[in-house]
């Protein structure tokens, strides 16, 4: 036995004696590997690292649960649900059986909805997390192809209330409907008609964005729009309806030529904030423009709970975007890049952008940014945190892409270093994930996570894990801020090691 | 009392305070763990060369059982190795000396009783356990001995662990697993389980946990026979069956930790020119959000390898016999367990340290200065935690040593584990600083502090100059080497 195994030999006693077992007298030598940090899972439970799904309500980890499709028998499809704290402890275990296959599941903050679908109705389970079924709604349809869309269709949780589901009518035709943990229809939204100075009428699609407590974001889509009303109402816009009663609030950047493209939105109470790119020629939304053709920039804006803004800053994208960053004396900034915005985070009174630079000339990913916007301030501070090489590279067929599209396609691929953003229960704290490979020792690269974070003392810092292991590739998942759980894939070993780290912040 | 028992007590006392230096120490000052005091190189190599020997007679069945069987015991020699390589066993000291009175004691009732082949080695841990190696070894912990105040408590476990020695119960447990687990009938039912299409993995399960079971059987019923035979060299020798039935009281509340309480950590951290932060204890990294499902992990009684304490006691009370021996006098005894008890207690902190378990050193050596608050030794403990966990920080091992809270863990711990989640490594290092700064600037000339100085101050690395530097200064062998081993391994350079 070795230095090290009989060390963790003793400690491993340790650990037996706290977690309750009895003493061991006749002493029985075996040989045991354990470490705090690394992760394992029973194997009859059937957790992969592709099912393990965290649970984010509002920004706050709640833990991990992971559904596994366990075989079909006696007429029944099983499903194990194993919820995990945030530590990937075990803590729930329940099987879950149904005559339908489950299509897609979804957690509140304290249930799970559970969408199965068979050829004439679609099924939504709500189970909490002990496992016992709290309510059901059921669908039915004349059409299988209707009820096999239908169980594919968006659903967004309303924190701790209930779930949002779009639904399909009329054909093809999309509302929204609101149901509780019983089931029951809270509120339910039909689509609007835009009658425009065109002759006919415009049908709204419509897709939630995000929900809380207070408000709901629709993004609205007015596909058929053309001619005259083109010019002037945007084809893509987000409207704001009450959480409560299902009834619309006011609508954002909904007139045309405004130039704006949705990156995501934070909700908090009392305020919106919306966030993405910007196109100074105004030309995005405009039915047969090629969007993110052109050089952008990126916009903030946050509004009230009446619609009024209250805060806006746009950035044009060439010549701010120097200004910005170009302050920065360690910032590779070498040639013109675009920089694709991955998320925004609110702490206090301030907001915090986190954006990736990517270079439409060398076809490369580089630095990562973190905007910090001060609402009292007009220009944002900025921080680069340079990458040890570009990622990426020349790809045949990213090539053609430029700007926009490139970095669209950069995000869609998962070719950006930026991971997710996790955020305390206060907000005083996040941490925005990214990993990126380490090759400041020559021909001794290794895969890094960095972290951008905001610490105790409200300080943006940039810590760093280096993966000394040198894996073929790299997951991580999110973890409480601070935190990351990482997945280290060795192809020729064949093998995955699963371990919880934690930043130095 | 009589006189001439009062005299042999003082003698005795006298007698280790001179030679053994664990006796005689002012605890509420300072404590010296007994380093110095571990089996001779002579005594490990008896013990191996005697193990070895097992290998080569006995067996009758198969080579692979035999060669199973002998790789178990090199296992057995390798763990002895080890365990004195990791320095943490004790003999020769007051603390032995104690356990040898006991066991003569034990063995003056019972002729049969070899007790020149008997030896008791004790070992730093925190985990109450004893246990028998086979060959009349013996191994006792100290976190054992910290919760036994009473000698026939004590008594009673050496006597249960003479028991398994002599029914060979180490030999015939490695025996019957090595011929089982090459059984062919078993082999045969594993692989026909392995094969099946579906519900695979539930046979599988049900046939590894068939094997443990049938296992365990027979370890219970080794430990039932261990207290039958126990009980009777126990009360040979005029020990009274409450100490039996006490010691087994304690070995069932062995899950818990003796200390519970939650600590005022305000009251250790909270310096002039650096203030305790509120949020240090904020418990939202605390992993303890979600309800267990008391379902899960529950291990049953079939699967343990002791049977349960309130059975064992029942029959302990069945088994004792009416005519005992007369009652044994063991003032003296009882008088050098009450001197000791701090001492076993303050050894298994020291097992801590020296097991890199720094959290639980950390939270011990805490609890231990709510009773020895000028403790020089314990506000050392404290301070060595610190770096050693904010070194760990800077190596991305925190996670390594720091679990996160528990449940299943007393409410203190969990406190202390949700500081530390709290922390960072300059937030450690500081309050490591102050420590030293505010809590042992007085003492000097200390090797421990000034061991911990340069693992304060040489925070990216120990050099092979520092390590002569504090050789010259304090010529401690044991810090020392920590300190050379510690030159192995170096902080990467920070990146520019």
């Amino acid at each position: 036995m070795q230095f090290s195994s009989v060390m963790k030999y003793i400690i491993k006693q340790q650990m037996m004696l706290k977690k309750g077992l009895l003493l061991l007298t006749c002493v029985f030598p075996l040989t045991l590997s354990i470490t705090a940090q690394n992760i394992s899972f029973p194997e009859d439970k059937g957790i992969t690292i592709t099912n393990i799904t965290p649970m984010i309500i509002q920004n706050d980890l709640k833990g991990y649960y992971a559904c596994t499709y366990l075989g079909y028998a006696k007429s029944a499809y099983a499903y194990g649900l194993i919820v995990m704290d945030i530590n990937f402890k075990i803590t729930k275990d329940k099987l879950i059986s149904s005559v339908m296959p489950m299509k897609q599941i979804v957690f509140d903050g304290s249930h799970f909805c559970m969408v199965f679908q068979s050829a004439k109705y679609v099924s939504y389970a709500i189970y909490d997390t002990e496992g016992i079924l709290a309510g059901e709604k059921r669908i039915d349809y004349r059409d299988p192809y209707q009820s096999a869309s239908e169980a594919l269709q968006t659903l967004v949780p309303v924190p701790y209330k209930g779930f949002i589901r779009r639904g399909m009518q009329y054909g093809w035709d999309t509302y929204l409907e609101m149901f509780d943990h019983a089931g029951d229809v809270v509120w339910k939204v039909e689509p609007e008609f835009y009658t425009g100075t065109t002759a006919g009428k415009v049908r709204e699609g419509l897709n939630v964005i995000k929900a809380n407590e207070q408000f709901i974001i629709v993004g609205v889509n007015l596909g058929a729009m053309h001619g005259q009303d083109a010019k002037t109402r945007t084809m893509d816009f987000q409207r704001v309806y009450d959480a409560q009663s299902g009834q619309p609030l006011f609508e954002i950047n909904a007139t045309a030529g405004n130039g704006l493209r949705l990156h995501g939105v934070v909700l908090e109470p009392d305020e919106i904030s919306v966030y993405g790119a910007y196109f100074p020629e105004g030309k995005v939304g405009i039915l047969g423009e090629q969007w993110g053709g052109e050089k952008f920039g990126f916009y903030l804006q946050v509004y009230d709970a009446a619609g009024k803004m209250k805060y806006e800053y746009i950035n044009d994208g060439e010549r701010d975007l120097k200004s910005l960053i170009g302050k920065i004396e360690e910032a590779e900034y070498t040639e013109f890049s675009s920089m694709w915005i991955h998320t925004l985070v609110k702490s206090g009174e301030r907001y915090y952008m986190i954006g990736e630079m990517y270079s439409d000339k060398s076809k490369t990913v580089r630095n990562m940014v973190a905007l910090e916007f001060d609402t009292a301030q007009i220009t944002p501070r900025a921080y680069a945190f340079t990458k040890d090489i570009p990622e990426f590279g020349s790809r045949a067929s990213l090539v053609a892409f430029q700007y926009y599209n490139l970095g669209f396609n950069l995000m869609k691929l998962g070719h950006f270093g930026y991971k997710f953003t996790s955020q305390n229960k206060d907000h005083s704290m996040f941490a925005s994930i990214y990993t990126n490979l380490d090759n400041s020792v020559k021909g001794d690269e290794k895969t890094m996570v960095g972290a951008i974070a905001l610490d105790r003392d409200h300080q943006i810092v940039n810590p760093r894990i280096v993966l000394t292991s040198k894996p073929d590739d790299v997951f991580v998942y999110p973890g409480k801020p601070g935190y990351v759980a990482v997945a280290e894939y060795f192809k020729k070993e064949k093998k995955v090691s699963f371990t919880l780290h934690k930043f130095d912040f | 009392m009589n006189s001439t028992h009062k005299r042999e007590n003082l003698v005795y006392c006298l007698f280790l305070a001179f030679t053994c230096p664990s006796f005689g120490q002012d605890l509420s000052y300072d404590f010296q763990p007994a380093r110095n005091f571990k089996p001779s190189v002579q005594l490990i190599d008896e013990y191996i060369t005697r193990f070895s020997a097992w290998g080569d007679k006995g067996i009758t069945s198969t080579s692979k059982v035999k060669a199973t069987f002998k790789k178990f015991i090199e296992q057995k020699t390798e763990f002895i190795i080890a365990l004195d390589s990791l320095g943490i066993l004790i003999y020769g000291d007051s603390m032995s000396n104690l356990l040898e009175r006991i066991k003569d004691k034990i063995a003056a009732g019972n002729p049969n009783l070899k007790r020149e082949e008997i030896r008791i080695f004790i070992y730093r841990s925190l985990e109450p356990n004893a246990f028998s190696l086979g060959e009349g070894l013996l191994l006792v912990s100290t976190g054992l001995l910290a919760r036994m105040p009473h000698v026939d408590q004590v008594a009673f476990v050496l006597s249960h662990e003479l028991a398994h020695d002599a029914m060979r119960h180490v030999y015939s447990n490695l025996q019957r697993i090595s011929e089982s687990l090459h059984d062919e009938r078993l082999k045969k039912s594993f692989q026909k389980a392995s094969r099946k299409k579906e519900g695979r993995n539930t046979q599988i399960n049900n046939f590894v946990t068939n094997f443990i079971a049938i296992h365990m059987a027979y370890s219970q019923q080794n430990e039932f026979d261990a207290d039958s035979i126990g009980l009777v060299y126990f009360q040979n020798a005029g020990f009274p069956i409450s100490g039996a039935v006490d010691a087994l009281r304690v070995l069932d509340s062995a899950d818990y930790l003796l200390y519970e309480d939650t600590l005022d950590l305000r009251h250790y951290f909270n310096f002039s020119e650096y203030p305790f932060k509120s949020y240090w204890l904020d418990t939202e990294n605390s992993a303890l959000h979600w309800e267990k499902d008391t379902l899960l992990f529950v291990i049953p009684d079939s699967l343990k390898s002791h049977p349960d304490c309130d059975e064992r006691i029942q029959r302990i009370r069945n088994f004792s016999t009416t005519s005992m021996a007369a009652a044994l006098d063991v003032s003296t005894e009882e008088l050098a367990m009450d001197r000791l008890k701090d001492v076993f207690r303050f050894e298994s902190l020291e097992s801590q340290i020296m097991s890199r378990d720094y959290v639980m050193a950390l939270y011990l050596s805490l609890q231990f200065q709510t009773q020895f608050s000028e403790n020089i030794y314990l506000k050392s403990v404290t301070t060595h935690a610190l770096i050693e966990l904010a070194a760990a920080f800077s190596r991305n091992e925190f996670l390594e040593y720091v679990e996160f809270a528990d449940r299943d863990y007393p409410a203190g711990y969990n406190q202390m584990l949700t500081f530390l989640h709290n922390m960072n490594s300059s937030t450690l290092y500081k309050l490591a600083s102050y420590c030293l700064q505010e809590k042992l600037a007085s003492v000097s000339d200390h090797a421990y502090i000034g061991f911990l100085k340069v693992l304060n101050d040489n925070r990216d690395g120990i050099t092979e100059d520092i390590v002569s530097l504090y050789a010259q200064q304090y010529r401690d062998e044991y810090f020392i080497d920590i300190l050379k081993a510690k030159t192995e391994f170096q902080m990467p350079a920070p990146k520019k």
